[in-house]
């Protein structure tokens, strides 16, 4: 499976290829009064408005300081996932969705049996797993399980 | 003999600013020319790719929206691949761009200090000249031998046709000299006392003096012999001193090597003795550009004044002296400096490698290989180089001795008040030399991002660097959105997933090169800069030994005035009036002293040259004064004393004085014990001042760099004298890297230096003295924030 890397609060992270439709520089911003922190605001990409996700304010405990000069992941709507998508699992959200990240690394491929569970030093629900790529970790997202937590917290 | 020719690839690249380089010049390296092939292939590489990318756009897809996509990213990349091929020339622009212009700063810069250093050491003399042919001894000594002259012209006729008569003609014109020589002088002596029993009564008596006033030209005159030889123990410059009567004889010489020739000789032909003649006062010297004399088989460069009647400045013109300074050895000795030394055998200056010196019309004069480039010939160097216009700096390629050189030169603009003969320096380094890549051969201690972002690079390099970094990213998103998109199509998108992986492979490749570009550029800028700010604090420190060197030959002349063991030997009111007049006399022309003092063996001041000072002076006792002592345990008058800058009771408003002192010695006696002391007080702090701020580095438009300083330690790395009262005062101890702290005399060295949190680079250069004048053990430093 591809999954693109990409580094942000101090960490490796990486999502899937299929999830992803588009990456680019930051565009301006609109900033959301009482937002959530972990909204950075919307933004309009090709006519289509998106929450941007600030990825660094997702971590408990992020190190390093952010880049100088990040990058911005659209993700792919569920609707908008291809069939091949679908079948490896890929899985995403119904609203257009920004990723804020400090810098895009790589597209690796990897085997799905090397996927490892969460490791218990890691809190964060969204960190489905990790993978080893290198001399380190990618840390795997889930991000249904990231967003949902901003847009409809449990309590 | 050398044979050039003016190169025909390389245009020199300086005459304007936009002019570029060409990657065919000869002077590019081979590492660069293949680096800037394979970056050039590479990206030309991309565009075939893009083209493929369109072709396979329309087999993976029917729909047209997907294929006006890919066909817009391949636009993209070769938009950005073009744009890259354009930064990789300017980059090499600017590359080599930067070099030449450095090393047009240190090489044009050094031709420079080396036209200023001969310019500077020549208006010393101009001032020694004049002061010397003011010396009762000579005058004494000139006005004695006519007078005797003319009275033994008088006393021919008279003796007549006799024996004695005839005696007297032939002893007269008997050679050597009877003025000169010890022989024919008693022959003459016999002749006239022998004479004197001849002639009539109204005659005997003034044969008789003039037997005795004949020994007293010859004592006069060996007399002025030991003064030229104290002067000359005292500059050690000179080749010798002469003294010259009204026709043109010489009757004294400095020189004990040459005494048996020179003496009697008759240079009343030579330009600087009839010049001298013609000067109107005491204030006015002649200055002889090398010429051939009778005197020496080298070409001599003569500065001579007039003697006048008792030694006044505006007395009758009775004779001539001349001073014959050392040209060829002290050209020898400026020449060879600042030259890259073959690195087997440090005496060897390396192939390539020459510097000499042109007169007015372009004839050289000194050259540090008078095999290829000979003095007496034209050099064969372009018509611009030979005379240059006053205050040029000219810089061209040829290629020289067969192999491509830059040539740098600089004419005289004199020194101060003296205008200089018009002579030019030049300088000629091979031209690899300039544009060889940058190695870094010791650890830089700096990290390579922190010399990006640092105030060395300059404005460009770092604005190219960002937009390297920013196309590498376009690239960069570009390819993994090609990537993205190809995986979308599927088993359709196969196809195009090569395509993107070599896009972003060539991207990153040639961006990072590029990055490594640049930061070879920003090392060889570091590099160039430490050179820059060791060279100049070679020059402060070069500039400072002179100056002492100076100021140890002038303590060396002054202890044998006859003024000063006059007064300590017959202590007078007005033997001490007449010395200290002496000494205000001598202030007035050497105003690079604070003050000059007399001190009896009991170490009671009992002259100076400050009036207003006098009483507050005389109740001092410096008989503990390191000065003091130090000076009363010389032997000899060439020797005298100096200790490093310190306080002194002399000068108790003055934080720092520095003073030279020399024993006064019973009769001018050479050798013997001191019956006293002269001290003079060097005004250390504002001539240092003078000099460190000639040593600042300048920035590309000749502007002084912001926080920039110059400043001298003492061997305790004391600083003794500074540019910047703020960041480097007098007085405050440095922590010097290790290889600037054990510098060895003569030796320079540059690298980064951290001081109150703030970090500079260093230039530091150790004195090695002048002549026999050893230094003070000081360093020279200059530092640049970066």
């Amino acid at each position: 499976m591809q999954i693109v890397t990409f580094a942000s609060a101090g960490g490796v992270h990486g999502i899937p290829v299929l999830a992803v439709e588009e990456f680019f520089r930051p565009i301006p911003l609109t900033r959301v009064p009482l937002a959530d922190k972990r909204i950075a605001g919307l933004l309009n990409q090709r006519g289509k408005s998106a929450t941007v996700l600030d990825l660094r304010q997702c971590f408990h405990r992020p190190t390093g300081e952010p880049a100088l000069h990040p990058k911005m992941i659209l993700l792919e709507t569920e609707d908008h996932l291809t069939p091949e998508a679908r079948s490896m699992g890929v899985r995403s959200f119904a609203d257009p969705v920004v990723l804020l990240v400090d810098r895009i690394l790589d597209i690796v491929n990897i085997d799905r049996k090397d996927w490892q569970p969460r490791p218990a030093h890691i809190t964060e629900q969204f960190v489905s797993g990790v993978v080893r790529h290198g001399d380190g970790y990618i840390c795997l997202l889930e991000l249904p399980t990231l967003i949902d937590d901003i847009f409809s917290p449990k309590a | 003999m050398s044979t050039v020719t003016q190169s025909p690839v390389a245009a020199p690249a300086h005459r304007n600013g936009d002019a570029r380089f060409s990657i065919f010049s000869p002077v590019i390296t081979v590492e660069h020319r293949e680096f800037y092939e394979k970056i050039v292939s590479e990206l030309n590489g991309v565009f075939p790719i893009c083209t493929q990318g369109k072709c396979t756009a329309v087999e993976v897809s029917e729909d047209a929206t997907e294929q006006e996509q890919i066909t817009d990213l391949m636009k993209r990349v070769e938009s950005f691949s073009g744009e890259l091929l354009e930064v990789t020339k300017q980059l090499f622009d600017q590359f080599y761009q930067a070099k030449e212009h450095f090393c047009r700063m240190i090489h044009g810069t050094t031709a420079y200090v080396k036209i200023n250093l001969m310019d500077r050491n020549l208006l010393e003399r101009t001032c020694d000249v004049r002061w010397w042919a003011l010396e009762t001894a000579f005058s004494d000594c000139i006005d004695l031998t006519q007078k005797v002259h003319e009275r033994l012209k008088r006393l021919v006729p008279i003796a007549g046709d006799s024996a004695g008569g005839k005696a007297l003609r032939k002893c007269l014109e008997k050679v050597p000299r009877w003025e000169i020589d010890a022989e024919t002088n008693s022959q003459l002596q016999t002749c006239l006392t022998g004479l004197a029993k001849q002639l009539p009564e109204s005659h005997r008596a003034e044969a008789t003096t003039l037997a005795s006033d004949v020994v007293l030209v010859l004592k006069k005159a060996s007399f002025a012999c030991d003064r030229l030889e104290d002067i000359n123990n005292s500059y050690t410059l000179y080749r010798d001193i002469v003294i010259a009567t009204k026709d043109g004889t010489i009757i004294a010489n400095s020189n004990q090597q040459t005494r048996s020739q020179v003496l009697g000789l008759n240079i009343a032909d030579e330009n600087w003795f009839q010049k001298a003649l013609a000067t109107k006062d005491g204030t006015q010297y002649h200055a002889q550009d090398l010429t051939q004399s009778r005197l020496e088989t080298d070409q001599s460069l003569v500065y001579s004044a007039a003697i006048r009647e008792n030694s006044d400045n505006y007395g009758k013109v009775i004779g001539a002296m001349g001073v014959f300074f050392d040209f060829q050895g002290e050209a020898q000795m400026i020449l060879d400096d600042h030259m890259a030394r073959d690195t087997v055998n440090q005496n060897h200056v390396d192939d390539g490698w020459f510097s000499f010196l042109t007169n007015s019309t372009g004839t050289v004069i000194a050259s540090s290989d008078a095999g290829i480039i000979e003095p007496g010939k034209m050099p064969h160097v372009s018509r611009k180089h030979r005379t240059p216009a006053a205050g040029e700096l000219p810089m061209s390629y040829a290629v020289f001795e067969g192999r491509e050189s830059a040539i740098f030169s600089a004419r005289t603009d004199g020194y101060l008040d003296y205008p200089g003969l018009g002579w030019s320096s030049h300088l000629i380094v091979p031209k690899d030399q300039i544009f060889r890549t940058a190695t870094v051969t010791t650890q830089l201690g700096i990290s390579i991002d922190d010399l990006m972002q640092s105030r060395l690079v300059p404005e460009i390099n770092k604005q190219t660097f960002a937009k390297v970094q920013d196309d590498k990213e376009s690239i960069q998103l570009i390819s993994l959105n090609g990537i993205v998109f190809a995986s979308k199509l599927g088993k359709r998108g196969v196809a195009l997933g090569p395509i993107f992986d070599q896009i972003k492979q060539t991207g990153e490749f040639t961006t990072s090169k590029m990055e490594d570009l640049l930061k070879e550029m920003a090392i060889g800028e570091l590099q160039l800069n430490l050179q820059a700010l060791e060279n100049f604090s070679k020059q402060a420190i070069d500039l400072l030994d002179r100056n002492l060197f100076e100021r140890a030959a002038d303590i060396r002349w002054w202890s044998t005035d006859q003024f000063f063991w006059t007064a300590l030997r017959e202590p007078t009111a007005e033997n001490f009036q007449k010395a200290a007049h002496r000494m205000e006399v001598i202030n007035g022309s050497y105003t690079m002293y604070r003050n000059l003092v007399l001190a009896n063996r009991n170490g009671e001041i009992v002259a100076s040259a400050k009036s207003e000072d006098r009483n507050k002076l005389r109740s001092i006792s410096v008989y503990d004064d390191p000065w003091f002592l130090s000076a009363m345990r010389t032997t000899k008058s060439s020797e005298f004393a100096v200790q490093d800058v310190q306080t002194s009771k002399l000068e108790p408003r003055k934080e720092r004085s520095l003073i030279y002192s020399g024993g006064v010695r019973a009769g001018g006696e050479r050798q013997g014990d001191p019956i006293g002391v002269v001290g003079i007080l060097f005004d250390w702090d504002t001539e240092a001042k003078k000099i460190l701020s000639t040593c600042l580095p300048k920035n590309r438009d000749g502007e002084s760099i912001a926080g920039c300083a110059a400043f001298y330690t003492n061997s305790d790395h004391e600083i003794i004298e500074t540019t910047d009262e703020q960041n480097f005062p007098v007085g405050n101890t440095l922590a010097l890297p290790a290889a600037h702290s054990a510098l060895k005399a003569g030796q320079s060295a540059s690298g980064l230096f951290v001081h109150q949190d703030k970090r500079y680079i260093l230039g530091s250069s150790r004195t090695k003295g002048y002549r026999e004048y050893a230094g003070l053990s000081w360093t020279a430093h200059v530092v640049r924030p970066i």
